[in-house]
């Protein structure tokens, strides 16, 4: 692998007039499919990061990531920041990624509340696109066989609901752990989730879910209507609530069925 | 079936491991007459010992040895296979040895039950190995090493040591590395912390004060030897090893789960990397931002860290 990442920055320096050095920087977990990072720079100056799957059997996962972030960089999300994509492709079986280096704050558990406004923010400047019934996503959810009590409950909810949501791009997986900030910049990292809950609305309720420590749903509800600027309507907030929910619990228990249903949610 | 599997190449055995013996004899039990689902529940559930058998982020070293179909890869006491089966989804082949005959069967049994072709597994002892020179691309002696005066065959442990390693070198093709996870007896963490004969400061004192102490308080003398940096590199030179053909590496938090991985010789690295420890804050950060300000403050620091990971290529 040392010979690998020489030969990837050998391509875009000179090696021989610049001391390049590089270190595996950290690793997003244990799994096959976890990320791997190498940081790479010269002189103390941060050049980039490269980036590879522990197992390249999991290379798809990178490169869905590579992708969705060179979308969310070039459409210049209002206030938000995305590290950028400098170079992809190949060494021997692993599919890499070099893209800028981020040398920010990880928002974190602690300041997470403080950033609500900004997120908020940021989901206000997505686009909604089309309608999608919620009777129709209620009946993709409730299409799983799921014996959950909890996951039943949410399911009986939903099928109250009765407006529409919007469809709309979204980062996937918003939480203060992955929202960096430097300098008063905010970056968003980690997009391998993007495009898998394609509904509007949802990165926000799930960064709020998370920052308010994962409470009652009519406890987040109080906190969401004391907002000064609300990205949504109150009722939204609860549609999209019990989505966020169900996806969740779909993806901790049954990951295959979960991206089935991201993708039928997305066609609708 | 799998435990004839194992090709024993000693007679003896002795068991020792993260958990009982009682407790491995359940797993083998549970192996007999149950599912690998159930081995891997009672794993993760009763022995909490999931990460060290099955998990990928412990044998991240791997990502800096030399890997392809072609190579065939020696694991030096390879307990519960771990850096075994992670080599295997890489290599050609890997023979994977280990002292105990209940570690070794539960390799087995795992190659088995996963349907892993490309495995041998042996229990055996260094002395009692019988393979060719020159017939590894890798050798893998993770937290190995330190043990190695336990032989006891020389009255010095580092003649053990060396013995072995010397061995180790033998066996390597020309171009082959050998890799080596390990602890830097200078580490500050030993303030802290304990030798590996379970008593603390003993890796500071001199060999003989240590063994003193050990003897006086465990009741054996003090063999598990660790070195410094200029002790690690007088070794392999001794093994065999060029020393432009040996590179280290420091590995944060340690050489068992190697998150950061950082060329020791590679002052710019480990000044970048001192960094990055003091946006941390706090006094440790404070006093890391001062100590690694001038060149021979890195230099002084990157001395004190709890491990190395040493790549050997003959």
């Amino acid at each position: 692998m040392v010979e690998a990442l020489q030969e990837i920055l050998s391509k875009k320096y000179n090696l021989e007039k610049h001391k390049i050095s590089f270190f595996k920087l950290h690793h997003s977990g244990d799994s096959p499919h976890a990320k791997i990072l190498f940081f790479v720079f010269d002189s103390n100056k941060a050049l980039g990061v490269i980036k590879i799957i522990r197992d390249f059997d999991y290379n798809d996962k990178l490169q869905h990531e590579c992708d969705a972030q060179r979308k969310a960089f070039s459409s210049k999300i209002k206030n938000i920041s995305v590290p950028k994509i400098l170079d992809s492709g190949f060494v021997g079986k692993h599919f890499y990624t070099y893209e800028s280096f981020v040398l920010g704050e990880v928002v974190g558990r602690k300041n997470a509340l403080k950033y609500v406004d900004v997120v908020g923010d940021y989901q206000l400047h997505v686009e909604k696109k089309k309608k999608v019934s919620i009777s129709q996503i209620h009946q993709t959810l409730s299409s799983i066989q799921i014996e959950d009590e909890r996951c039943q409950d949410l399911l009986r909810e939903l099928s109250k609901k009765q407006d529409d949501v919007f469809e709309g791009s979204n980062h996937g997986d918003l939480t203060f752990m992955n929202v960096l900030v430097k300098n008063k910049n905010i970056y968003f990292i980690d997009w391998e989730n993007y495009g898998e809950r394609t509904i509007w609305g949802l990165d926000f309720v799930h960064y709020f879910i998370r920052a308010h420590n994962n409470q009652e749903k009519d406890v987040l509800i109080g906190h969401f209507e004391k907002l000064k600027e609300k990205p949504m309507k109150t009722y939204e907030f609860s549609v999209l609530y019990l989505i966020d929910q169900l996806y969740d619990f779909l993806e901790k228990n049954n990951l295959a069925e979960y991206k089935k249903v991201c993708t039928e949610i997305s066609n609708l | 079936m799998y435990k004839e599997q194992v090709k024993r190449l000693i007679e003896n055995d002795k068991y020792w491991g993260e958990f009982s013996e009682e407790k491995m004899d359940e797993l083998l039990s549970i192996a007999d007459t149950k599912d690998f689902s159930d081995v891997k529940y009672y794993i993760e559930d009763t022995l909490h010992r999931s990460d060290f058998i099955f998990g990928t982020a412990r044998s991240d070293f791997l990502l800096y040895v030399p890997l392809d179909k072609e190579s065939v890869v020696l694991d030096c006491g390879s307990g519960l296979g771990i850096h075994t089966f992670n080599a295997a989804k890489k290599a050609g082949h890997v023979h994977s040895f280990d002292q105990s005959l209940k570690r070794s069967q539960f390799t087995s049994y795992r190659k088995q039950a996963q349907q892993v072709e490309n495995i041998s597994v042996y229990q055996s002892d260094f002395k009692n190995l019988n393979f060719t020179e020159n017939k590894f691309d890798s050798i893998l002696m993770n937290g190995v090493v330190e043990w190695l005066g336990e032989i006891d065959s020389h009255k010095n442990p580092r003649d053990d040591q060396l013995e072995v390693l010397q061995q180790m070198h033998s066996y390597l093709k020309p171009g082959g590395v050998l890799y080596i996870g390990i602890e830097n007896r200078m580490s500050v963490s030993y303030l802290h912390g304990h030798d590996h004969n379970g008593l603390r400061f003993t890796s500071y004192f001199p060999r003989f004060l240590a063994n003193i102490v050990t003897k006086m308080r465990k009741g054996k003398p003090y063999r598990t030897y660790t070195y410094t940096y200029w002790g690690y590199k007088k070794l392999m030179k001794d093994a065999g090893f060029k020393e432009e053909d040996v590179t280290f590496y420091i590995a944060v938090p340690g050489y068992n789960l190697p998150k950061y991985i950082i060329p020791f010789d590679d002052i710019q690295a480990v000044r970048t990397f001192l960094g990055m420890m003091a946006q941390k804050g706090g006094i440790k950060g404070k006093l890391i931002k001062i100590l690694s300000t001038p060149d021979f403050g890195v230099k002084i620091i990157r001395h004190l860290f709890f491990s190395y990971l040493i790549y050997a290529k003959k």
